[in-house]
């Protein structure tokens, strides 16, 4: 199918909205009615035709529009975008990565036309049609990190890896769930993560480190991750905090069907060949609680997860004032009935109504 | 290669001085650090990105935006600085009395 | 899953480099690019003997930006367990087999200001990618390789004709040796030090280093250990339900692929933590031979790393 491209905005006037064909693909986070961390990896092998999973790089209706909101963020803040001066192998292997991995998968809207190191890409939507020499940072307008990244959606950390130890040495992160790129690179995987809570106790980074840095070039690996946000607002940025912070407040129970959003990052791991380094992926996904409650079995569940959710985890994801008003909305689409497992939602399996 | 460094003195010069010497080459494991003199953290405010030296209490004043932040216990070698972060952000005004650090 | 994704390859050059070392050159069946890597990469080549499935790890040698073949140098070991003698004797040009995409244990460190290299005989193959790779970024590198003798020093001409000035070669039966001291002494800041050879050379280079305060983290070595050969034990395989025995000279993990049964593996030396396996039980002594496993877990006799490591006793129950 073609992908209609929207033309929207991610904040001052907000007129993000998924369509129903979004709705039915978003990657809903929760396979069973509560939520504990997990390490919870699978393969980054496809998935189920037309799913999010399906593609190495998902691209959607919302590519233009968060593409252009990317842009505003960097030209406001240019240190949302970083690279220490080892990593710009890594970032030719990115750049190579999402190129083929782009031009093979959807072949209507990208080209790559390759000659030994002299590349032609095209990107459709964007317009884009640039001959550049690879390897050679000269022959492009940015660093190929940023030149990439600039056309991809999703966040991406590039990570080394020494020391038996994954150090977060470069990254494009203008969608960020609350945590900051320039003050986080060249820090380990256990300092950048020093802030969540519960996890270190449970030994999960520890398990999660040694998996990562087992993950092989042809073996990518995925998982979900999950927060809540007012408003369709991608760049809730630690940088803007004191800008956007406030929105939370702005909820009324009006109002909270529509402004409420899930927001769950698709996280995949890829080994880059050159550099050995690996890059990390971090692809939101926002969808409004009303857009949730299209679809009965999530409405239960999501319901059922926010309430028995610890208060540490709903504190440290930033909603726990206005979990009561959630909880409020949300118990309206709770009927009790057994929701099935997994993340799909199985509307055949619904009862007929009436 | 070989070499190895001692660095004493407040937390904030320790920072630096541990933050340039890897930038020459001297792996960090060859450093030992030993603290002197003021306890006070040296700040960086993650909105304007400036560094607020000899911090003591939290909340505390950016020196160079004015927005009251609270000290996080968040640590970038690189910028040999905690992140301060705008603590009244949800709500506006509401600024809690500050207390002191290492008390 | 097993090791790392696998490419069918045919074997397309065969050159004797010397009386124990001889290169092995390979194109993919499909005729398509091989996966670029990172030097220092190895790959676990399959070779089918029979009944027996032989799984040998090697550096990739060749340049990593050649995605139209990869080459490997092997080292003929008579008194081994028989795998670098099945590709010398029984390998021919036409062959199929397989190898592993490049798997990376012993990569550059991209911030060195310096990568100074020390090699022992066939350790040489890792450094020989990684200064192709060094070159084309105006990397600084320096080499100090040790043979046994002019015959058997593989590459040498090679290196020393393409780098006069980065490369020292010394020979064991000139007497000349390695002055490791007086080379590590002055180094400048910032300098790594990379080092793959018999474990002896390793282990002295190490030591010399860490004495004139080289930090870990500057040091980088690679060993293959083979799977020593031992006493064959018995053991039982809890969650597949299979009892399996260990021959002398086959190793735990080959014994356990040798029943069926998938067991993870990576690179097959002691050294990447991959196939460490849960004990259940048991009623004897392990033998510990892995780089992996702290202390207190080797104590503690609740893991084992089966590529490598073997038991002595009555009773060994894995989860596998």
């Amino acid at each position: 199918m073609t992908i209609q491209f929207k033309d929207e905005t991610f904040r001052n006037d907000y007129t993000f909205k998924n369509s129903e064909w979004a709705i039915k693909r978003f990657p809903f986070p929760f396979h069973e009615d509560s939520y504990m961390y997990s390490v919870n990896m699978e393969q980054h092998k496809g998935g189920p035709e037309g799913s999010i999973y399906e593609k190495r790089f998902d691209v959607d209706e919302h590519y233009l529009g968060e593409m252009r909101d990317r842009a505003e963020v960097l030209i406001e803040d240019p240190l949302r975008c970083q690279s220490l001066p080892h990593m710009t192998l890594a970032g030719w292997d990115l750049l190579e990565l999402i190129m083929v991995s782009k031009s093979e998968d959807y072949p209507d809207l990208f080209e790559l036309h390759r000659k030994g190191n002299n590349w032609r890409w095209v990107n459709k939507p964007m317009q884009i049609d640039d001959s550049f020499t690879f390897l050679d940072d000269a022959t492009l307008p940015y660093g190929p990190m940023e030149y990439i990244t600039r056309q991809t959606q999703g966040d991406f950390v590039i990570l080394d890896q020494r020391e038996n130890n994954l150090w977060m040495d470069a990254g494009m992160v203008t969608t960020q769930a609350d945590w900051s790129l320039d003050f986080d690179i060249g820090m380990n995987f256990f300092e950048w993560h020093a802030p969540v809570p519960k996890a270190h106790e449970m030994g999960i980074f520890t398990r999660a480190l040694k998996f990562l840095l087992n993950i092989q070039q042809g073996a990518p690996a995925r998982r979900l991750n999950w927060t809540m946000t007012v408003n369709p607002l991608l760049d809730t940025s630690p940088e803007n905090y004191h800008k956007w912070g406030v929105q939370k407040a702005s909820i009324t129970p009006k109002n909270i069907g529509d402004k409420q959003h899930l927001r769950v990052e698709l996280q995949t791991f890829f080994r880059l060949p050159r550099s050995n380094a690996l890059v990390f992926p971090i692809r939101c996904y926002l969808a409004s609680f009303n857009d949730l409650m299209t679809v009965p079995k999530w409405g239960r569940r999501l319901h059922r997860v926010i309430r028995d959710l610890p208060e540490e985890l709903a504190t440290y994801k930033g909603f726990i004032d206005n979990r009561p008003m959630m909880l409020d909305f949300l118990k309206k689409y709770d009927d009790g009935k057994p929701t099935s497992d997994g993340i799909w939602p199985d509307l055949d399996k619904e009862p007929s109504r009436g | 290669m070989g070499l190895q460094v001692c660095l004493t003195g407040t937390e904030g010069l320790i920072g630096q001085a541990l933050r340039d010497a890897i930038a020459a080459g001297i792996p960090h494991t060859s450093i030992q650090t030993e603290h002197r003199g003021a306890l006070g953290r040296r700040m960086q405010c993650v909105h304007c990105k400036g560094i607020t030296e000899d911090v003591i209490l939290d909340p505390f004043v950016c020196s160079h935006c004015g927005l009251n932040l609270f000290v996080r216990d968040h640590y970038s070698r690189r910028l040999a600085a905690f992140q301060g972060v705008c603590i009244d952000a949800e709500d506006p005004g509401n600024i809690p009395e500050s207390v002191e650090l290492y008390k | 899953m097993s090791g790392a994704e696998k490419i069918n390859v045919k074997v397309t050059n065969i050159v004797k480099l010397n009386d124990l070392v001889t290169r092995f050159e390979f194109k993919r069946t499909d005729g398509g690019l091989f996966p670029t890597f990172s030097g220092g990469a190895h790959t676990v080549i399959e070779l089918k003997d029979g009944d027996l499935t032989r799984r040998n790890p090697y550096s990739l040698m060749s340049d990593p930006m050649d995605q139209d073949g990869y080459s490997i140098s092997v080292r003929r070991d008579d008194e081994g367990r028989g795998g670098s003698l099945f590709l010398h004797n029984n390998i021919k040009i036409g062959d199929d087999v397989v190898l592993s995409h490049p798997v990376n244990l012993f990569s550059l460190d991209l911030r060195a200001k310096k990568h100074l290299m020390i090699a022992g005989g066939i350790g040489i193959t890792p450094f020989l990618a990684q200064i192709k790779q060094l070159d084309r970024s105006h990397g600084n590198w320096e080499l100090h390789y040790s043979v046994r003798n002019q015959s058997l020093g593989t590459y040498v001409d090679d290196l020393k004709t393409m780098h006069p000035n980065d490369v020292n070669i010394y020979y064991d039966d000139e007497k000349n040796f390695i002055d490791i001291v007086n080379l590590l002494d002055g180094q400048p800041l910032g300098t790594h030090l990379y080092i793959c050879g018999p474990k002896g050379m390793i282990d002295w280079v190490v030591g010399e280093a860490s004495n004139l305060g080289w930090p870990v983290e500057a040091i980088h070595y690679e060993e293959f250990l083979a799977p020593q050969p031992g006493k064959p034990f018995q053991v039982k395989l809890s969650a597949s339900d299979k009892v399996v025995n260990v021959g002398e000279s086959e190793s735990l993990l080959e014994a356990i692929e040798r029943e069926g049964v998938d067991a993870p593996y990576l690179c097959r030396g002691g050294a990447c933590g991959q196939c460490e396996t849960s004990v259940i039980e048991a009623d004897g002594e392990f033998i510990h031979r892995d780089h992996w496993l702290e202390d207190e877990d080797k104590i503690s006799g609740k893991k084992i790393m089966p590529c490598v490591s073997r038991f002595d006793g009555k009773t060994l129950v894995l989860d596998r």
